[in-house]
């Protein structure tokens, strides 16, 4: 598999060259790299740099040291911005702020609509960006009539109607209620499992993070975990010493384990927990 | 409570009236105001009354929303046609002190009456039937030859767009900040008028904060979606004239022209 973004040495700060204010450093010295088709989950508590982290995916920072790469493309030069959006489509925290127009449809259509695709062929985007993320009977209402959840997946339909080949969502889940959290990851976790997007979900919520393929963990602009996520949650002290919570599944093993149990280090969902604690449980 | 204000009266419908071109509805009411004009005779003022009844009855929107649509000019109405009817000169009717109606200025209030009426009838079967969507749609494809001068048509559309698009949402907000201040302690409803202009304030500051905030987010995610104006950008929905809209301009246009003879041939009943 190809690497699709690539972070070499990359550092950031706000506020730089500006006159009178100290710069305020949000990213040391990143590297990473995104393999196409991967489904990577960044966590990370308020202020650690997860947002300017995804907001270099797209061009809307460069970096002020190092280099950003999407698809091969330098994302520093200024001249290729609009190619750099076109692979790689962003979803933000508020779905109200992100969606233009009064209907549906038209709010998808937007997109190719700005890249100048041919009608008819915007058409059909549409109607299979709809139907991808369980939204095409919608089509035709307005999108204060809608769920959270349900703007938000219009919001994921009007990124994916660009057929980029990558989807970043920044917090996309950080404002919706458990349901609308669900929907959203049901629908990214689908695009990715059947159309091979490659996904970028930056979250705070670790249930959320556990189903993605690789967890990295950032930390004060550092990468601080970057593994499959049964690897990363079993460093359960050093995450809570960063002031990271651990899936609820992990917190009950890793207490149990404090106590003279002992369990395999990758359990993450709630059924190999339960399975694991009726072994344990004196057999009637 | 301001959650259910309807905004721009569309009433969703599958008529002839609803499927005809955006830009035909247009050009056809204006055509319809200036012809209301310009008529001064009761035969064409007739036809013109019987036109607009079937273009409602076409329509499937009942009388009564329409004339719900027309109580709000109603003073002003009035107002015009008394204002006609005391200070026209001509034949007395009736005298009384320094008052005086005249023949002329009963016959002009009438003609007016009936003109504002139709006027507003008329313009307001364009939005009962038109999308606010497909209605700004036209009026971007409407003006584009005004962009030979330098106005900026598709621009002027998408704002016209964005602001429909977030009408609801501030209600919402209005709403949330009222609740908000209320819980606070504030009186919204007593006192006089300075003492409740001041009220809004602490409405307002949120409302226009939180506006500001989302115009720069929306901004951002406009960007991300590789908006850059109007240059080069397809639409999905291309607007055609199909056989519907030439049969309506066609009819229209006989309308029009005939009212228009009658009020050439026929002495002005005025």
């Amino acid at each position: 598999m190809k690497d699709l973004i690539q972070f070499q040495n990359v550092s950031f700060s706000y506020n730089q060259g500006v006159e009178d204010t100290e710069p305020v450093a949000v990213l040391h010295n990143v590297s990473l790299s995104v393999q196409e088709g991967d489904f990577v989950a960044v966590l990370g508590h308020n202020g650690s740099g997860k947002s300017t982290l995804a907001k270099h995916i797209n061009a809307i920072l460069q970096p002020a040291e190092g280099l950003v790469y999407v698809d091969g493309i330098d994302t520093s030069d200024g001249e290729l911005v609009f190619d750099i959006r076109q692979r790689v489509g962003m979803v933000f925290q508020n779905p109200d702020n992100q969606i233009v127009a009064t209907v549906v449809e038209e709010d998808v259509a937007f997109g190719p609509e700005n890249l100048g695709v041919e009608p008819g062929e915007i058409r059909k985007r549409v109607d299979s960006a709809l139907k991808d993320v369980e939204m095409y009977e919608f089509r035709e209402h307005a999108p204060h009539q809608l769920s959270g959840g349900q703007k938000q997946r219009v919001a994921i339909a009007g990124i994916i109607a660009m057929r980029p080949k990558c989807i970043v969502l920044d917090e996309a889940t950080a404002m919706l209620d458990p349901r609308g959290r669900r929907e959203v990851m049901r629908t990214v976790r689908a695009l990715n499992r059947e159309h091979g997007t490659t996904v970028v979900f930056i979250t705070h919520f670790m249930d959320e993070a556990v189903q993605a393929n690789r967890v990295v963990v950032v930390n004060e602009g550092r990468i601080l975990l970057d593994g499959v996520p049964g690897q990363v949650f079993s460093n359960v002290a050093l995450l809570k010493s960063v002031g990271l919570d651990v899936p609820q599944v992990t917190e009950l093993l890793y207490s149990l384990g404090q106590e003279g149990f002992t369990f395999p280090p990758d359990i993450l969902t709630v059924e190999d927990c339960v399975s694991q604690l009726t072994r344990l449980l004196p057999q009637p | 409570m301001l959650k259910d204000i309807s905004l721009g009266q569309f009433f969703p419908g599958k008529s002839p009236l609803h499927r005809m071109d955006p830009r035909v509805k247009i050009l056809l009411t204006m055509a319809f105001i200036v012809v209301l004009f310009i008529v001064r005779s009761l035969p064409s003022f007739l036809l013109i009354i019987v036109f607009l009844a079937v273009i409602i009855g076409i329509s499937g929107i009942s009388f009564r929303v329409v004339l719900k649509g027309v109580k709000p000019v109603l003073p002003l109405v009035l107002f015009t046609a008394v204002l006609n009817m005391f200070f026209i000169t001509g034949t007395p009717l009736w005298q009384w002190w320094i008052l005086t109606i005249t023949r002329e200025g009963v016959q002009l209030a009438v003609l007016m009456s009936i003109r504002i009426v139709c006027l507003i009838a008329g313009a307001s079967m364009l939005t009962y039937t038109t999308s606010p969507i497909a209605l700004t749609d036209a009026i971007e494809r409407l003006l584009k030859p005004l962009k030979a001068v330098r106005f900026p048509v598709h621009e002027m559309a998408m704002m016209m767009t964005i602001a429909l698009r977030f009408i609801p949402t501030l209600i919402e907000e209005t709403d949330k900040i009222m609740s908000a201040q209320k819980a606070r302690g504030a009186d919204m409803e007593s006192g006089g008028l300075m003492k409740r202009a001041k009220a809004l304030i602490p409405i307002l500051i949120p409302l226009f904060v939180s506006a500001f905030r989302r115009a720069e987010e929306l901004a951002l995610a406009m960007e991300c979606r590789c908006y850059q104006g109007g240059e080069g950008r397809t639409r999905m929905k291309q607007l055609r004239l199909s056989r519907l809209d030439g049969t309506a301009s066609a009819v229209s246009a006989a309308v029009f022209a005939a009212a228009m003879v009658l009020n050439i041939v026929l002495p002005p009943l005025f």
